[in-house]
């Protein structure tokens, strides 16, 4: 939260000071609701769109065939000056038609990073059930990351064909810890700053324990 | 033939013309970039309108009653945005008031957002009008803020979080997530045996990492 000045006190009465009608706070909390699940869904189907427009000539089967369009969209990806990653390009496209294989009521009311979790379910029958289930159940991303997971069958390894929740949530933690390797090498601690390599040491000493406690955990888990 | 050998004449079978890649990057850009403001402006429209009648002087004096009834929507369960995300929502809305038109909608919700903590309005309006001058990254942005900052032209607002600061919350982020996963409504206990090791290994190697890290910032500190 932005520190603005000191909360204000709101005076008995004083509920609502600006001219006009109280809201009607169910109403705004749905309406609100609706413009932040469709936040990132609707930019990527906007990008999936012109992709397929422009690229595809508007045939999802050429793009999914690596059809023609698909040289112009390799020499794409390749380009520096865009916005965006390679990979929010292929995905945008991939959404776009998942949405298409669903039903409109289920793939507008999933919000974008459940669309890129159901994008490991290929089956298109699987992926409508564990979609409205989703919706159903109210389905945080890690709960639908978890059944997409439960899923899907094992390959020839014995692995499940897609990480593992555990397995995604390390290499992230693996990927951070680079991050953050790098940025203390190269940050200079000046002026207002001093303090701060204080107060990140406090902060990765609470992290190394708590680590240390899953470590552990998954040290007794194994035994058992 | 190859599918990467396949001539890209092709698309001119369907008589179309080739797409020129530099319009299209553009294209895309803006839409990207166009993304996340208008959920910003979107949500802050909503409540501006419904709790401050849409009159934005009414939300930058902090009118009392319209406040009390904007925090019992911050409270609520149900909200699918956090507190911080709708209070950045309308101060982006209130930023856009005092930028030149035509530059605030050029800049993408996290240049608005680096933006912010500049309380001076003319270094607020240089610093934006030469980020879409210059094409400048939100990483450029943040840059000058930094130095703006540093040289006493803030006033107030959150702090930019420092590369380090940044990279340690999301591992806290990441070590929440792993906690849960290994943790009784996880699915650690059905994975292979051989996979469970070799998660055990890689942990151990990150905190191997995170404690040189700290081994480190002890002696600077």
């Amino acid at each position: 939260m932005t520190r603005r000045r000191s909360p204000v006190r709101v005076r008995p009465g004083h509920r609502h000071a600006v001219a006009g009608p109280a809201p009607d706070i169910d109403r705004v909390v749905l309406q609100l609701n609706r413009i932040f699940v469709r936040r990132g869904l609707s930019t990527a189907l906007a990008i999936g769109g012109y992709l397929l427009e422009n690229l595809f000539a508007g045939d999802m089967r050429a793009y999914r065939d690596r059809d023609y369009g698909w040289t112009l969209f390799a020499e794409l990806l390749q380009r520096n000056d865009l916005a965006m990653s390679r990979s929010y390009l292929t995905l945008s496209l991939q959404v776009l038609e998942q949405v298409a294989q669903l039903p409109e009521a289920i793939a507008q009311a999933l919000c974008y990073s459940h669309h890129i979790e159901l994008l490991a379910v290929k089956d298109v029958e699987a992926k409508r059930i564990i979609a409205s289930r989703s919706l159903e159940n109210g389905w945080s991303r890690p709960q639908l990351q978890r059944q997409v997971w439960e899923h899907l069958g094992h390959g020839r390894r014995g692995r499940k064909t897609t990480a593992s929740p555990p397995a995604r949530a390390l290499r992230e933690l693996d990927r951070r810890s680079r991050d953050l390797e790098r940025a203390t090498r190269t940050d200079s601690w000046d002026g207002d700053e001093r303090d701060e390599p204080d107060r990140l040491a406090a902060r990765l000493d609470r992290l190394v324990a708590r680590m240390r406690e899953i470590e552990a955990r998954m040290g007794e888990r194994q035994e058992g | 033939m190859p599918r990467s050998q396949r001539p890209r004449s092709r698309l001119l079978q369907r008589s179309r013309p080739a797409p020129d890649l530099d319009r299209i990057a553009a294209d895309l850009n803006r839409i990207y970039v166009r993304g996340g403001l208008q959920t910003a402006i979107a949500a802050g429209t909503v409540v501006l309108k419904e709790f401050f009648n849409g009159d934005i002087a009414a939300f930058r004096d902090r009118e009392p009653g319209a406040w009390g009834s904007f925090r019992e929507l911050c409270e609520r369960d149900d909200l699918a945005m956090s507190r911080s995300y709708l209070a950045v929502c309308m101060d982006i809305l209130v930023q856009l008031d005092d930028l030149p038109p035509g530059i605030g909608q050029q800049l993408s919700f996290t240049h608005h957002r680096t933006l912010l903590p500049v309380r001076d309005l003319e270094v607020k309006r240089r610093l934006a009008r030469r980020t879409v001058r210059e094409t400048l990254s939100s990483r450029g942005l943040r840059g000058l803020v930094q130095e703006e900052i540093g040289r006493g032209g803030r006033a107030g607002g959150p702090r930019p979080l420092s590369p380090a600061s940044r990279a340690l919350r999301r591992m806290e982020s990441a070590c929440r997530r792993l906690d849960q996963e290994t943790g009784d409504e996880g699915c650690w206990d059905r994975l292979p045996g051989s996979e469970q090791e070799e998660l055990a290994t890689s942990l151990s190697e990150v905190l191997r990492r995170v404690e040189r890290v700290r081994r480190r910032l002890g002696k600077e500190s």
